[in-house]
């Protein structure tokens, strides 16, 4: 259920052009993520927002929070789709039963469903874990299995992906070491406040960090594709914030 | 001194479409990973095959 202060994103169209949108916008993961994985399913909206933010010269800020949850998901989609990609070069060269084969065989093809089915195709950890054990099994004088598949596919996809946003959606990053002397950060971040909104809301310790963070600041606005995030932090910041999701997150 | 404030980029998020393809190009397998997978498929294949344990009277006639 939507709080009733939380808007689509096409609202956006008149945030831009009033006066709040000067202090910018604070994306959370979700919005970044989804603007820089051409398959997420917010991925043209993101793109919308982000030209609206363009033409109105609005500030975007995000902080270490949402850093660490957007590579962590990038990981675990790259993994997935270089898993892929190991089977497509390993399906030429080896013929036989090997377990690894057939658990690749089997990846594979839940990847495509998930995609087909515009699912998220991030892999879980438990996946993860199969695979990194099944290739840790091949021990080889460079490294095993597994690190010879993160270095060989992995390592080099993995080492750009901030960039994307610090350097290509040019987002500004709120540092949290330096919250004190911080012009963004007005109030003081408390661990408190933010296991409190975890307390109350049941909401992840990432998340509540993410959320007290942006109550403590002067930005006036959220992105976010995630309702459960949208709706906490318009019942906390009664009326004082604007609050944005895709349209198409608003059902 | 605060660093002035950075503005998103008119067509930011094509643009990261397009090098996330790019980034994401297929690349080969490395040769030491190859290897180490293709010994290990030719050791399973030299090792003798299981033999049969005979479970019931079908499996003990000649066909």
């Amino acid at each position: 259920m939507r709080h009733p202060a939380v808007s689509g994103f096409s609202a956006l169209r008149e945030f831009v052009r009033h006066e709040d949108s000067r202090s910018g916008v604070f994306a959370d993961t979700s919005i970044l993520f989804s603007a820089t994985y051409p398959l997420d399913a917010f991925n043209g909206e993101s793109e919308q927002a982000f030209d609206l933010f363009s033409e109105f010269t609005v500030p975007v800020f995000t902080n270490v929070n949402v850093r660490v949850e957007y590579m962590e998901n990038h990981r675990r989609i790259l993994i997935a789709e270089n898993l892929c990609d190991l089977l497509g070069d390993l399906e030429s060269i080896l013929k036989g039963p090997l377990p690894l084969l057939e658990r690749l065989k089997s990846h594979r093809k839940t990847y495509r469903q998930k995609i087909k089915e515009e699912r998220s195709a991030k892999m879980d950890v438990g996946q993860i874990k199969i695979f990194r054990e099944l290739l840790s099994e091949f021990d080889t004088p460079e490294g095993s299995g597994w690190e010879l598949f993160c270095q060989g596919y992995l390592h080099s996809k993995l080492m750009p992906i901030w960039k994307f946003v610090t350097d290509d959606l040019n987002v500004n990053f709120i540092s949290l070491r330096a919250a004190d002397a911080s012009p963004y950060i007005i109030h003081p971040l408390e661990w408190d406040t933010a296991v409190d909104l975890m307390g109350r809301y049941g909401i992840a310790s990432m998340d509540a960090m993410i959320v007290n963070m942006f109550l403590a600041s002067n930005i006036s606005a959220l992105l976010t594709a995630d309702l459960e995030m949208a709706n906490c932090v318009a019942k906390e910041s009664k009326g004082l914030k604007r609050i944005f999701i895709p349209d198409s997150a608003m059902s | 001194m605060e660093k002035p404030l950075k503005i998103p980029k008119k067509g930011a998020v094509a643009r990261v479409r397009e090098k996330y393809k790019e980034l994401t190009r297929r690349r080969p397998v490395p040769a030491a990973l190859k290897d180490a997978l293709i010994q290990e498929e030719q050791s399973r294949q030299d090792r003798p095959a299981r033999k049969r344990i005979a479970r019931s009277d079908s499996d003990l006639e000649t066909p």
